[in-house]
């Protein structure tokens, strides 16, 4: 069963060039997601494919350097205690099994409507989820940043975590007692999603904020574990069917282990609504770059017309524009991190020494 | 629970910062416990709850004796709440009922409850059996805790110093050490290019041998098994490099402290009383 994907790869050559895009790819990917727990993947496929990776080639080899990504900014955020490890687990499993349902529906609207209604698809269900996602992102960060106030406190959290639906489960980590039937559909969600766009973050971190009722900062770090066990069932499955680059995933691995961390480190210094911001600006960009490419899949439909050079144009501008998402999203956060050091560094030397109190 | 939230009061801080409660049952702190419980919070960059618990044996609710403590207790709120402007969050919530039950129910409301501190009335209480958060008791200055009352607060000598000249690490020290030593710097050092020589010697390795390796991953099957051992290992070597690395350039997490402005007017946030009340119709 495995042979039928070796016919399909094409591995590509390796130049300094390509290696340094891969890198640097990898390392602004990780920055990201470490930040954020998720990002990055979006904008490495389209990238791999511009270097003339084959589309599953570039699919399969992004999941593979995803999850050892993922395990890495896991491992460092729950040494700040940033991780809630049983959600992580539990909405990876419901993940892992919407991966497959998005799979399922993926496979029906390629069969039925080819090429182009699967990549109609996908833009539909990027520029909706992000358009919307991205927009209550934005504006509850606006709103944190203005009074500190947390999407914990939302009257639908408390709703959803007073319903009594066994079995109920205690997440210690996040203090949360929250039914399994709230927990599952978030996942399940993030699965189809991870499936459908490789981002399954922007449905899991919105998710566990404002369903569950998670700080910002532990989502975003409970979703690095979640991307982990989605990641590494991917894999497994890709790699059977030996559609993954392994020289690749080192290479993007080379930049993205580097970023990881310092987009843990990030977290640590800035203010919770910082990650909202970022996440935010991050989804609402993907989503204009989606919107423009969009015509062009109207086009390929017969539903549109357009000549072929505007073609070219509105998907160069797309992928710039997606390029350009993570770019912002990580020169904010270091931007946002040095800021808050420097502060943190003045502050700290102005403080008196204590006296000690005892007695 | 004897309803120890049926007449909390509260003014509402931010909710994903750690917090540190101070319990009492008398309707204030001290100046000198507002101070240390202060410095604290701010050293630990923590939010502070206050919680004035009058318990039910000292009358019942409603009448002149627990207006009176909620005044007071009010009073003392704001007195703490100026001690902590400028150096960390402040909030209050003023219960009545068993003191384990009203702490519980505080934690259980406010979350990130990182220890409990409370006064020396509160010692001999047992309140470390019946809370899962750690439980100090503030001394009285220049008197002892009750004995057997368990662990102190103290001030940690907490030193503050830069790192590598552009860093900033706080190291707890009870003997008023403040620089990190030379030693562990080198340690630092040491490990950085023992994994970066690691790292760069499993990335020259592997395209070495790049060839036979992609013709067997190719095959898929159980040679998946080997982008996925590959990618682990790859983790571990270069993870633990990237680590060190950052570390060494002075980039580590933020364990300074972070001072968050006091809420220049706190919300108040008055829970509907629905105590049952004597009423006469005439």
């Amino acid at each position: 069963m495995h042979t039928i994907g070796t016919e399909a790869l094409n591995f590509i050559d390796l130049n300094l060039l390509t290696i340094l895009f891969l890198f640097g790819l990898g390392f602004i990917g990780g920055l990201v997601s470490g930040f954020i727990g998720s990002g990055g993947a979006f904008v490495l496929t389209p990238g791999m494919m511009s270097l003339g990776v084959p589309a599953t080639v570039a699919v399969a080899t992004n999941m593979c350097h995803k999850f050892p990504k993922a395990l890495v900014g896991a491992i460092k955020r729950h040494k700040y205690g940033q991780v809630d490890i049983k959600m992580g687990l539990i909405l990876g499993v419901s993940a892992e099994v919407g991966v497959q349902l998005g799979i399922q529906i993926q496979t029906w609207i390629l069969g039925r409507w080819g090429q182009a209604g699967s990549n109609l698809y996908v833009s539909l269900a990027f520029l909706s989820v992000l358009l919307v996602v991205g927009s209550l992102v934005m504006r509850d960060a606006i709103k944190s940043a203005r009074d500190e106030s947390n999407a914990a406190n939302s009257g639908l959290v408390r709703r959803l975590q007073a319903i009594e639906l066994w079995p109920m489960i205690h997440f210690k980590t996040a203090n949360i007692r929250i039914s399994l039937w709230i927990t599952v559909p978030i996942g399940l969600a993030t699965g189809v999603l991870a499936a459908t766009i490789a981002v399954g973050g922007f449905i899991g971190v919105p998710g566990m904020m404002y369903l569950i009722g998670v700080a910002s900062i532990m989502a975003t770090a409970t979703e690095l574990v979640i991307a982990f066990v989605m990641g590494l069932g991917g894999t497994l499955i890709w790699a059977y069917y030996g559609m993954v680059d392994i020289r690749l995933v080192l290479i993007i691995l080379g930049g993205s282990l580097l970023g990881v961390q310092l987009g843990a480190i990030g977290t640590t210094y800035v203010k919770e609504y910082m990650i909202k911001v970022v996440m935010g600006v991050i989804m609402l960009i993907v989503a204009l770059s989606r919107g423009i490419a969009l015509p062009t899949y109207l086009h390929q439909l017969d539903l549109m017309s357009l000549s072929d050079g505007w073609v070219k144009v509105l998907n160069g501008v797309s992928f710039v524009l997606m390029c350009l998402a993570l770019l912002v999203g990580a020169l904010i956060i270091l931007g946002s991190m040095f800021k808050a050091r420097r502060a943190m560094m003045a502050q700290a030397m102005a403080i008196p020494e204590p006296e000690m109190a005892q007695g | 629970m004897q309803g120890a939230d049926t007449s909390m009061e509260s003014i509402n801080g931010g909710r994903d910062r750690k917090r540190i409660l101070a319990v009492t049952r008398k309707s204030g702190f001290s100046p000198s416990a507002m101070d240390r419980t202060v410095s604290v919070a701010a050293r630990l960059g923590h939010d502070l709850v206050a919680v004035y618990v009058r318990p039910f044996s000292e009358g019942e609710s409603g009448d002149k004796d627990h207006r009176r403590f909620v005044e007071a207790a009010r009073r003392n709120a704001l007195s703490f709440q100026a001690c902590c402007e400028g150096r960390t969050h402040f909030d209050h919530v003023i219960t009545e009922g068993r003191i384990a039950d009203a702490i519980r129910s505080v934690i259980r409301e406010r979350r990130r409850v990182e220890f409990v501190v409370v006064g020396p009335e509160l010692a001999g209480d047992g309140l470390r059996e019946e809370i899962s958060s750690p439980v100090f008791t503030l001394e009285p200055q220049g008197g002892t805790a009750p004995q057997d009352s368990g662990p102190r607060l103290e001030l940690e000598k907490v030193s503050l110093a830069p790192v590598g000249g552009n860093g900033l690490s706080k190291e707890k020290n009870h003997r008023g050490g403040s620089m990190e030593t030379t030693n562990k710097k080198r340690n630092k050092l040491g490990r950085t290019v023992l994994f970066g020589t690691l790292t760069a010697g499993f990335y020259a390795g592997f395209f070495a041998l790049a060839d036979p390796v992609m013709s067997l991953t190719k095959q898929g099957g159980i040679y998946a098994l080997i982008p996925v051992a590959t990618v682990f290992l790859c983790s571990y070597v270069h993870g633990t490099f990237a680590s060190e690395l950052w570390s060494a350039l002075g980039l580590e997490a933020s364990k300074t402290i972070i001072l968050q402005p006091t809420e220049s007017k706190a919300r108040q946030v008055r829970r509907k009383d629905t105590r049952p009340r004597a009423t006469l119709s005439v």
